[in-house]
């Protein structure tokens, strides 16, 4: 983790064209990026095309960036936009359909037990369910951790309206995956 | 790593977190973050240069009546060369030498180099006036023959992999033929490193159009200390710029 004057300077150097400065913003943000963009479009290469053309269009616009904490939220932002886009330019739906047996396209992960890789599908297909808009503030809250109002600010509601959607959200999801209403 | 939001609506949202956490991190993959950030500044480089063209709805029919152009105007100006003119800076494109020599070619000609075939090794390292020279020989260990870039983009890398310094990106789309097993060289020289200490010791990083890239290492023979160049001010840009691949 970089602290927030070494973010500073790192935009500021980034901004003026310095590559190796703007890795150093890719370094701490990649993963954050790629996580959202895929909770978003529900497809891994999918999700890296998007935080690529997210991160060219980071470069582009690096030096309306005034405030170092506004930056993490502003680039998984760009990221899930650029995830919708995609969706929606290839006219594709977010769908993540059950592995067959012996396919190796969708062998779990290495040490992942049975119940977590139906778990996983079990929210799979809740995400699938939900209108792109949703999966945007799901993506933006719980993949990248990002509070009420920096979400407010990064698609342009009120921090309220951010909590009372998720609020819903969070219903209906807790219902589909069979979660109990206490954690 | 997933991090919770820290203004919690709903004791659920932790449960929520660590699953959407979990399901996500299967997207996850390491990258070169160097490479990230070469590959974003070339593409907001060309997204810029389309939107002056076309606007944001450039069509590619469009873009490739203009492609079209510009071959035109090139064969018209290599008409203009075997004529007897001159192109600067650098070589110009050759006609049909009949030597043994690798054949210089303007724009892409033959199967690209990829950097799992191209390997090379620090030969030199000279100090002068603020600078450090590189010099270094690059081999195509094959399987075929392949189109070497005139000019790659270099990269001054410590022992971690950390760039010190990198090259800006090269516009210039001169390639040789290179064969297979031979050999080829060239300098690079960098100028006002003005960070940290690095880790020892420095390599040379050289990058393919496609921005992937390969590592050049000091040479056993290499006489005295492969060390970044020498700071002259801080307030400057460092530098490093690399010369035309001789075959």
């Amino acid at each position: 983790m970089i602290d927030d004057e070494s973010i500073r300077a790192a935009v500021a150097r980034a901004a003026a064209g310095d590559e190796v400065a703007f890795a150093r913003i890719v370094a701490a943000h990649h993963d954050d990026m790629t996580r959202v963009a895929f909770v978003v479009c529900g497809d891994v290469e999918l999700a890296q095309e998007a935080v690529q053309v997210a991160w060219q269009k980071a470069w582009a616009k690096l030096d309306s960036i005034r405030a170092a904490d506004r930056l993490r939220p502003w680039l998984v932002s760009i990221a899930a936009n650029e995830a919708r886009q995609l969706i929606r330019s290839r006219n594709r739906r977010w769908l993540r359909e059950a592995p067959m047996e012996g396919d190796e396209q969708t062998e779990p992960r290495p040490g992942m037990d049975p119940a977590s890789r139906a778990a996983q599908l079990d929210l799979a297909n809740a995400l699938a369910g939900l209108e792109p808009d949703d999966r945007t503030l799901i993506a933006l809250r719980y993949a990248a951790g990002l509070t009420s109002d920096e979400i407010g600010r990064a698609i342009g509601m009120t921090g309220g309206g951010v909590r009372a959607r998720l609020a819903r959200l969070l219903t209906r999801l807790r219902k589909e995956l069979h979660d109990d209403p206490i954690a | 790593m997933t991090r919770s939001p820290d203004d919690q609506i709903d004791p659920y949202e932790s449960r929520l977190t660590r699953r959407v956490g979990d399901f996500a991190e299967q997207a996850v993959r390491p990258v070169d973050p160097l490479a990230v950030a070469a590959a974003a500044h070339a593409g907001a480089q060309r997204r810029t240069l389309g939107g002056r063209l076309f606007g944001s709805t450039a069509s590619m029919s469009r873009l490739g009546v203009v492609f079209a152009g510009a071959l035109v105007a090139a064969a018209a100006f290599g008409v203009y060369l075997n004529a007897g003119g001159t192109a600067n800076p650098g070589p110009s494109a050759s006609g049909n030498a009949p030597d043994a020599t690798p054949t210089e070619v303007a724009g892409p000609g033959g199967v690209a180099c990829s950097a799992a075939q191209l390997t090379g090794e620090i030969v030199g390292w000279d100090g002068a006036a603020g600078h450090r020279i590189a010099s270094l020989n690059l081999h195509n260990t094959g399987p075929g023959d392949c189109a070497l870039p005139k000019l790659l983009r270099p990269a001054l890398v410590d022992a971690d992999g950390h760039a010190l310094i990198v090259g800006a990106l090269v516009s210039d789309t001169r390639t040789l033929t290179f064969q297979v097993g031979n050999a080829a060289s060239t300098e690079v020289d960098m100028a006002n490193y003005c960070g940290a200490a690095p880790t020892a010791e420095l390599r040379i990083r050289l990058y393919l159009p496609d921005q992937t890239s390969f590592e050049l290492s000091p040479h056993l023979d290499v006489p005295g200390t492969v060390d970044p160049p020498p700071c002259n001010g801080p307030n400057a840009a460092a530098s490093i710029q690399i010369q035309a691949v001789n075959p």
